[in-house]
């Protein structure tokens, strides 16, 4: 396909790329879905918010979330902790859907992301093809990664114990606080089809 | 993104991962999603329990995001997809329910709170005899029905609305 024109992906509708971009979101005329987002693409930014996100992401996953202390005990648990525990037992398929949905694809998202973002840099020597491999475990990423839930999830529990026990947030949730807002910052910049052409207009020069 | 099989194909394997998810929304219901231990007394509870409890503690907040993630977003998004599967084959308003799609799409993913809570809890209250949370039965039923909503959303694309033939006769099967 030719770099100037493209089909709606929700609908399949022959489309011409806008020659100027004009401000704010373009979308399909025929199903009104989204083609790009409002803003435009900068990888170098985006790149750099995922290395952020990439160094925070270790520490929210084994730091303490909470700590709960009731009757002169204690207990603090982390992210791998709450997969772990499911893990244990029964519920084994439980714990593997959440390895899957808050390690396995928010690590794949950040990989996916960085190696995308790295290919749509305008000096960098491109050497191979945007590898559509990429492409489509960002797809997927984006919508099996489950932290930002996870992180209601958190506020739930919080409150839910408030009244039984002294709850106290952790290093841990900090750092998945900021590591699901930086995420989120790149998501919502870094729409797929909007890459996709970044990536084969660069390939095309 | 499935393009190697045909419509009526698709369409089927969107339909049997829908009645799938709806079978095992009833256990969900129904089987207690976690079990509490105080002292030795143990009390299980199932998602519409929780929402009560988080009523009557005095956080209606909280509760309603709960009821909305576990209830009502679950049924509304197997309820809406089997209106836009049904419509497919005489489908006369495509931009509203390309729309219903994208809507419930994106929203089936946070009925996973529940799991995710429950996980949580698990997790962080281990007092030994003194208190402490188990997974129950429906956090499983719960999941799986998530997870095939979910696919069954993705098993369906949202181009076999527009392909229309003008007479809107039968399309997908042969």
């Amino acid at each position: 396909m030719s770099a100037d024109a493209l089909q709606c992906p929700d609908c399949g509708t022959q489309l011409a790329v806008p020659a100027r971009r004009a401000r704010g979101a373009w979308r399909c005329p025929r199903c009104d879905s989204q083609l790009s987002g409002a803003w435009a693409l900068r990888p170098d930014s985006l790149l750099a918010l995922t290395v952020a996100t990439a160094v925070l992401w270790l520490p929210a996953l084994i730091l303490p979330l909470m700590r709960l202390e009731n009757l002169g005990l204690d207990r603090e648990a982390s992210l791998l902790d709450c997969v772990l525990r499911l893990m244990e037992g029964v519920y084994f398929p439980v714990g593997v859907l959440l390895l899957f949905t808050l390690v396995i694809m928010p690590l794949l998202n950040l990989l996916s992301a960085g190696r995308l973002l790295w290919a749509a840099r305008d000096h960098t020597s491109s050497t191979g093809q945007p590898a559509p491999f990429w492409m489509k475990v960002y797809r997927h990423s984006r919508e099996w990664a489950m932290t930002d839930i996870f992180l209601l999830g958190i506020l739930i529990a919080m409150t839910k114990l408030g009244d039984m026990a002294t709850v106290t947030p952790g290093p841990g949730l900090f750092c998945l606080v900021v590591a699901v807002l930086l995420r989120l910052i790149v998501e919502t910049l870094a729409q797929p089809d909007q890459l996709q052409r970044l990536l084969e207009a660069r390939n095309g020069d | 993104m499935a393009t190697d099989v045909s419509p009526g194909q698709q369409r089927a394997l969107a339909w049997s991962l829908l009645i799938a998810a709806v079978v095992w929304l009833v256990p969900a219901n129904l089987l207690p999603i976690m079990a509490v231990t105080e002292t030795g007394r143990g009390k299980a509870s199932t998602i519409a329990d929780g929402i009560w409890q988080l009523f009557e503690a005095g956080m209606p907040g909280i509760a309603i995001i709960v009821f909305i993630a576990s209830l009502l977003v679950p049924f509304f998004k197997v309820l809406v997809l089997a209106v836009i599967y049904w419509r497919v084959p005489h489908e006369n308003n495509p931009r509203i329910s390309t729309r219903a799609y994208r809507l419930v799409y994106w929203i089936g993913r946070w009925s996973m709170l529940d799991v995710f809570v429950v996980a949580l809890l698990a997790a962080v209250v281990e007092f030994g005899n003194l208190a402490r949370v188990e997974p129950g039965p429906g956090i499983l039923a719960f999941a799986l029905a998530v997870v095939l909503t979910m696919l069954s959303a993705h098993a369906f694309s949202p181009q076999q609305l527009w392909i229309q033939d003008p007479d809107g006769a039968d399309h997908g099967h042969a």
